[in-house]
């Protein structure tokens, strides 16, 4: 699918919502379709963090969805690596919530699962794959089965699974969401590695501010009912202060303002969207 | 004291919900349940509570296996009816897993055939014999015909309902790996619903066998069911007995080779109770 002159193109890795709508139907036959997403436009180029934020129900899975071909688009359109999106396929990747890893396959068979579908050579698989299984520390492991892992071990599984597939752009719902917070900065901190040595677009969903500032070059915040991109926020210190460590981020001024400023977003979403439900 | 008590201690109380049993004590439970049951039988067949003819005791109906199996051949009609059951029970499940697991798969498949099935699996097998014997005669394709739909409505509808069950999250992600839909079917969809597709077949083998005996006192010469009904003429309550044990000993053992299947094929699932 993704042939090699492909990566050397000039949009390799870009990410275009353009104008994008979705319309969810009514509940029941007489009630009319519901409007989930309103006219969505927002753009990430190659080897960019993108993060959707806002309160719950605003559309950010919905969002991610559509841009992995799972959902259908109502109006507008999405283009990754300049190639339209009508469905789901290697070149983006996914991770979800809640844990995926194929539960009759051990944790290197996950990881290669989808080289193997796509018939890599054995011999560049097992390459990747140990590559992986090392960047997440699961080397030791790579014989077990996923139910005789932690929950942070089988989601550093589910990550690895979906970087071996080399997509052009990685998909992330809410992906340490179950984690502790220790687990969780280790974890951001490897893909961000990762994803800064691989140079891959990646756009993931959170509740997290710390999490968004922290990984985000370009900070989506959604308000509800129906969803609306109300702003685009790029933080503007740059990107490798920020990614030091969590003291170190913390310490920089410009953090404090902006961490308090989308905290401010985030209550005044949050109580009109509580108003309007009512 | 009171609160002292309430703080507690380990409790050495085995039951207790959801406690899990050591081997051992299964074990020691499961033989003792069958020694108290022997005894009890044992005890009021020879208590003379009613003539020993019609209630012989367990000694009297394992000696008249023991003859079954040495004098009359009895081996003969076990092997019939283990082909029955056999013959059968593959020819429903080839049948029932594909549907099912389409069924399972693609609810439009399902909008097609699930009116068409459902009621189908309120018919009492035992209601078709009638037909049967006009149609296929009283040798052993009737027999197999009955063992067949005694089953294969209840196994397509077991393997659509677990195979529909497979999360979607897993399909999603092989999609989103780049799987076909064939891949995801044969990979994923079939390959998650395995473990299940085979504890569906240990349960509903068992349910074959209720049937075989119906099938076998019919119309038959050979068999388990055949050989009661023979012992039954002649009034011979321990060969009748016999039977039943035997039936009994043979779905027990399918039963334990069923589960060595899934323990065999499936080492993932077996610490299953480990998580939620
Ligand atoms: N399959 C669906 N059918 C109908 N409505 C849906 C469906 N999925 C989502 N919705 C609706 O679309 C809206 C957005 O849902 P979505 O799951 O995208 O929100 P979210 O921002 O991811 O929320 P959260 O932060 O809680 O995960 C919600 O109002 C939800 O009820
Ligand atoms: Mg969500």
């Amino acid at each position: 699918m993704s042939s090699p002159e492909h990566h050397r193109s000039a949009d390799f890795g870009e990410l275009r919502i353009e104008s994008v709508s979705k319309r969810y139907p009514g509940a029941h036959r007489r009630e009319p379709p519901r409007l989930a997403l309103e006219s969505i436009s927002f753009d990430l180029r190659r080897g960019a963090v993108g993060v959707l934020l806002g309160p719950s129900g605003c559309g950010k899975s919905t969002l991610l969805r559509m841009v992995a071909g799972l959902e259908t688009i109502s109006e507008g359109r999405i283009t990754v690596s300049g190639r339209e999106v009508t469905g789901p396929g290697r070149d983006r990747g996914m991770v979800f919530q809640t844990y995926t890893s194929f539960p009759w396959l051990t944790v290197e068979e996950n990881v290669g699962y989808g080289l193997r579908i796509n018939s890599s050579a054995a011999g560049v698989r097992s390459g990747v794959v140990d590559y992986f299984l090392d960047r997440i520390g699961l080397t030791p492991f790579r014989k077990a089965y996923p139910d005789q892992l932690s929950g942070g071990m089988r989601q550093r599984v589910a990550i690895a699974r979906a970087l071996a597939n080399q997509p052009d752009i990685l998909l992330m719902d809410e992906p340490f969401g179950a984690l502790d917070p220790e687990t969780r900065w280790q974890m951001q901190e490897l893909v961000l590695g990762i994803v800064h040595k691989e140079r891959m677009t990646v756009l993931m969903v959170t509740h997290d501010i710390e999490e968004a500032i922290f990984m985000g070059d370009r900070i989506a915040f959604f308000s509800r009912g129906p969803g609306r991109l109300i702003e685009v926020i790029e933080p503007t210190f740059g990107a490798d202060e920020r990614r030091l460590d969590k003291a170190a981020l913390k310490a920089i001024p410009d953090y404090g303002e902006m961490e308090s400023r989308i905290l401010q977003m985030m209550r005044t979403e949050g109580s009109r969207a509580s108003e309007s439900a009512v | 004291m009171y609160i002292g008590r309430r703080q507690s201690r380990p409790r050495a109380v085995r039951i207790a919900f959801q406690r899990p049993v050591s081997v051992t004590l299964r074990v020691v439970l499961g033989v003792a349940a069958w020694f108290i049951f022997l005894g009890i039988w044992q005890y009021a067949a020879t208590a003379d509570l009613a003539p020993q003819r019609l209630f012989p005791p367990p000694t009297q109906v394992i000696s008249a296996l023991e003859t079954l199996f040495s004098e009359q051949n009895f081996q003969a009609d076990v092997l019939a009816s283990l082909r029955r059951v056999a013959i059968s029970f593959a020819l429903a499940f080839a049948f029932a897993l594909p549907l099912g697991l389409f069924m399972g798969a693609f609810p439009v498949v399902a909008a097609f055939f699930n009116p068409l099935v459902s009621p189908f699996r309120y018919l009492p097998a035992p209601a078709f014999i009638p037909l049967l014997l006009m149609w296929l005669g009283a040798g052993d394709t009737q027999k197999i015909a009955l063992l067949f739909l005694g089953v294969v409505w209840f196994l397509v509808t077991l393997i659509a309902d677990h195979v529909r069950s497979v999360r979607m999250e897993l399909i999603e992600t092989a999609l989103t790996l780049g799987a076909s839909t064939r891949q995801v079917l044969g990979g994923v969809v079939f390959r998650a619903s395995l473990p299940g597709l085979v504890d569906i077949a240990r349960q509903m083998l068992a349910v074959s066998w209720t049937y075989l005996i119906i099938a076998e006192i019919v119309a038959a010469t050979d068999g388990i069911g055949a050989m009661i009904m023979r012992a039954r003429r002649f009034v011979r309550v321990d060969e009748v007995m016999a039977g039943i044990v035997m039936i009994g000993i043979l779905g027990l053992l399918l039963d334990l080779l069923f589960r060595l299947l899934h323990w065999k094929l499936f080492p993932y699932a077996r610490q299953r109770s480990r998580k939620p």
